[in-house]
């Protein structure tokens, strides 16, 4: 997981002139093939640090582009960086009277004077840029343009034309870029701003002891490894009989890491822990008799066979330092199984898609008064078009984000058994701005007087 | 406030903070943050012999000591059995609780920065300014043990309290603060290290002042990510001026909203009860309007029979004013009408609904994120742009 050199065999997200996203792995030795915006060796950029911004050549090799340029050439915002003379008349300073508008804009194909086959051999010979910069002068009404729609005009040719690329280390962020458009469902509609807010809520850093469930394929426990840097461990409950993390090997963890870190369990072995059938301790004779991959497999087992008892241990011992569910199985029976594994002031996330689980996991809680405090979040974010003069949020943006349950766990000095609570004549009525953690207090004074004990 | 109780050196002396490390159980004179209400949560150091004060009732320090975190505390007086919890201190819960000496950086917008900006632990990170010191907590958290957090603040009050409340919580290893206006002296550290940060926060008036002293101070070997928070456009605008000319790229501005949700119960109110209810006070209606009449007939037939016929409809004296109220619709009710229901309360029928809270915050600041590639190695060894 080098997030500052590109290293071979590694998942690499690449950014493209057009929205197309990538995520690919570069072998050494092999060519990647980026469809209409050409193939390169990656050898070329193998070992290179991550940040910069590639030309592909016609011989497929590559070019690094200047710092001071990205995917795309010379700011179309500023002027004072336009070295053109020519161009000073079109440069878009948006002052009133050089906003052109569309009032004489018709549409008519006649206006290009190149041909769909003069592109076509162009594209053989010319670079992009050179590329754009003829369709724009074969453009026979370019200069009636408004300076705000000759600049999107040379921003969709630049997306169309531009051999560019810039590779990226694959984390979570690249991640929910690359799936929001792809397949947006299988990281259960996770955005940045949900993931930063979950990660931050359930209080993730190194030397902690997690649980997660997750249902995004490892992507919020590959990014609970980001944030613990090597020190910790993260409980991975699954459904299935083994753990699915299809979404997490694109980010690069050195196999040794994910197993140090990550101690998976399905969920009969968490729910049913003395059904956990014990591994027959065979003698040195019997195994030396034994063939090698039956040796193999009986080192195995028992290996697994320690690990898993060692996490019944920490469960049963309540030692863990948080707990995220991202997960569309029914929460509650879950709760219920991994609050007690939680010590005292650890925090618990609940993610869902839909609000209307966590509203009713939110009252299970506040009738349960071992969490303190369930809050519902829903964190969006928006983004804007800057540009000088015309400032404005952008007009669609990609749904999800789905919503955050969040709560403490405590331990309350009286443990009620989760039934009715009783209100004496003269308790004190619930705050009328229903506040949940008010009114778990509330109910929590309404029974005799809480004791000095401590759990 | 408690804290500022002499707490000597107990807790900075071995250097452990409650922001970098789990504890299982409270410290004596180690932070505790005490839960009272979800808007009041007090930071204290239990010492023996001090207690904590409050409208719930009084909380001596020494049932505190030793007790796990997450411990609900009954209060040790007599008349008010109130309850506090205490809590395990983190960035989240600080910033709920921390004194605030400007604008903070909330955690939605916090946790989307650490994320956005790739911070990680060992990272390097410039803050500038350090104003209330929540987000540095936010950021120290993140990075580490093995991180970096060089902070500026040009208020030297605020630079003061900073450098003491980051020492309080055993931070200092961690997070270096210095006094100094970045905008015009640029990065300059308090400590004699050298900067290479690969992430940068500004939170300033006027960060495009600040922008071009930042070549020096970041990473020249990795990618260089920006985060800078400002409230208005103008400062957006400016700002990303700035950025285009000092070469920053992919800048793209942001606003992050979060709403709160609570969860609350509705009463299910169906048509068909009201139906039923009309239907009852109809009923009533017209048996009072029958009795009424039975009992005018009786009187216009029989006037010597007034008297007889009042004990045989068991007449009080507010029959007598049947004819104003003829019926009182108390019979039939399904939602309590009349009566003080409270939400969710037994023998009504409730649906679980959520709210949006009262007050929301629908502005904190725009953020302007963009990175800064490492300077690229020309082909005659140069490095630098064209």
């Amino acid at each position: 997981m080098n997030e500052d050199k590109i290293e071979p065999n590694s998942y690499v997200f690449i950014r493209l002139p057009s929205a197309t996203l990538r995520i690919t792995k570069l072998a050494p030795r092999s060519t990647i093939h980026l469809g209409k915006f050409g193939s390169f060796y990656a050898d070329d950029i193998i070992g290179k640090s991550y940040g910069y911004t590639y030309e592909i050549k016609d011989d497929k090799h590559v070019d690094t582009i200047y710092s001071s340029e990205g995917l795309f050439p010379s700011s179309t915002v500023d002027a004072d960086e336009e070295e053109d003379g020519e161009e000073t008349e079109n440069t878009p300073v948006p002052e009133e009277k050089e906003v052109g508008t569309n009032e004489n804009t018709r549409d008519d194909p006649a206006v290009q004077k190149l041909s769909m086959t003069d592109i076509e051999a162009l594209k053989k010979t010319a670079s992009g840029e050179k590329i754009i910069e003829t369709v724009i002068k074969s453009h026979a009404a370019f200069h009636k343009k408004s300076v705000y729609s000759q600049e999107k005009y040379k921003r969709r040719k630049q997306q169309k034309f531009l051999r560019r690329f810039t590779p990226c280390s694959v984390g979570s962020c690249e991640i929910i870029e690359y799936f929001q458009y792809k397949d947006h469902h299988r990281i259960l509609e996770l955005t940045s701003e949900s993931l930063g807010l979950i990660l931050s809520l359930a209080n993730i850093r190194p030397g902690g002891k997690y649980i997660v469930i997750d249902e995004t394929g490892g992507l919020v426990a590959g990014a609970m490894m980001e944030r613990m840097g090597g020190e910790g461990m993260i409980m991975f409950a699954h459904e299935n009989e083994h753990p699915n993390m299809d979404v997490m090997k694109f980010m690069n963890f050195p196999e040794a890491l994910v197993a140090q870190m990550i101690k998976t369990i399905n969920l009969f072995e968490l729910f049913y822990p003395e059904e956990e059938e014990d591994v027959k301790v065979l003698s040195e004779d019997t195994l030396s008799k034994m063939k090698s991959s039956r040796r193999g497999q009986y080192y195995r087992r028992l290996a697994r066979h320690v690990e898993l008892q060692s996490i019944f241990q920490h469960i049963s011992d309540g030692l863990f330092d948080g707990l995220i569910l991202a997960t569309t199985l029914e929460t509650k029976p879950l709760l219920d199984r991994l609050i007690p594994a939680l010590q005292g002031s650890r925090q618990i996330v609940v993610y869902n898609t839909a609000k209307e689980p966590l509203v009713a996991t939110s009252h299970d809680l506040i009738a349960d008064l071992r969490v303190l405090a369930p809050t519902i979040l829903e964190s969006r974010v928006r983004k804007y078009q800057v540009f000088p003069g015309r400032t404005h949020p952008e007009m669609t943006s990609k749904s999800g984000g789905g919503y955050i349950l969040w709560g403490t766990r405590v331990l309350p000095s009286k443990v009620q058994a989760g039934g009715k609570k009783r209100r004496k004549p003269n308790a004190p009525k619930p705050t009328s701005n229903g506040d949940a953690a008010n009114r778990a207090k509330v109910a929590e004074t309404w029974r005799e007087e809480p004791t000095d004990a401590v759990l | 406030m408690d804290i500022s109780k002499p707490d000597t050196t107990d807790a900075c002396a071995d250097k452990t903070s409650p922001f970098l490390e789990f504890n299982s159980s409270i410290p004596e004179s180690g932070l505790v943050l005490a839960w009272l209400t979800r808007d009041n949560t007090k930071p204290l150091r239990p010492v023996q012999g001090s207690a904590l004060h409050t409208r719930f009732g009084s909380f001596q320090h020494s049932s505190m000591i030793s007790s796990k975190y997450g411990t609900q505390l009954a209060s040790s007086s007599s008349t008010q059995a109130g309850f506090i919890y205490l809590l395990h201190p983190t960035p989240e819960l600080w910033s709920l609780s921390l004194p605030h000496r400007t604008q903070i950086v909330y955690t939605p917008d916090a946790s989307y920065i650490v994320q956005r900006l790739r911070i990680r632990p060992g990272s390097k990170v410039i803050e500038a300014g350090t104003g209330s010191a929540s987000f540095t907590h936010a950021l120290a958290r993140t990075v580490a043990k093995n991180g970096r957090i060089w902070t500026f603040e040009f208020h030297e009050p605020r630079f003061e309290m900073a450098k003491k409340e980051i020492e309080d919580h055993g931070l200092d290893s961690v997070v270096k603060c210095s006094h100094g206006d970045v905008c015009v002296n640029g990065f300059i550290p308090a400590c004699d290290e050298i900067l290479d940060a690969s992430a940068v926060f500004l939170d300033l008036p006027s960060p495009w002042l600040a922008i071009p002293h930042l070549k020096t101070v970041v990473s020249k070997e990795k990618i260089v990510r920006i985060c800078c928070f400002s409230p208005c456009m103008e400062q957006v605008q400016r700002t990303i001026e700035s950025l285009q000319k000092e070469g920053w790229l992919d800048i793209e501005m942001v606003e992050v909203s979060c709403k709160r949700w609570e969860a609350r119960k509705e009463m299910i109110r169906k048509p068909q009860d009201a139906i039923e209810r009309l239907r009852d006070i109809k009923r009533r209606r017209n048996e009072g309007l029958k009795k009424r009449n039975e009992r005018k007939l009786a009187e216009e037939q029989n006037d010597e029979a007034v008297s007889e016929a009042q004990e045989n409809s068991a007449a009080t004296p507010a029959e007598k004013h049947v004819p104003d109220k003829p019926f009182l619709p108390s019979e039939y009710n399904p939602w309590g009408k009349g009566k003080r229901v409270h939400e969710g309360e037994d023998g009504y029928e409730w649906k679980e609904v959520s709210k949006v809270e009262a007050e929301l915050k629908s502005h904190t600041s725009y953020l302007t994120f963009a990175y800064l590639p490492p300077p690229v190695q020309g082909k005659d060894g140069s490095i630098g742009s064209e």
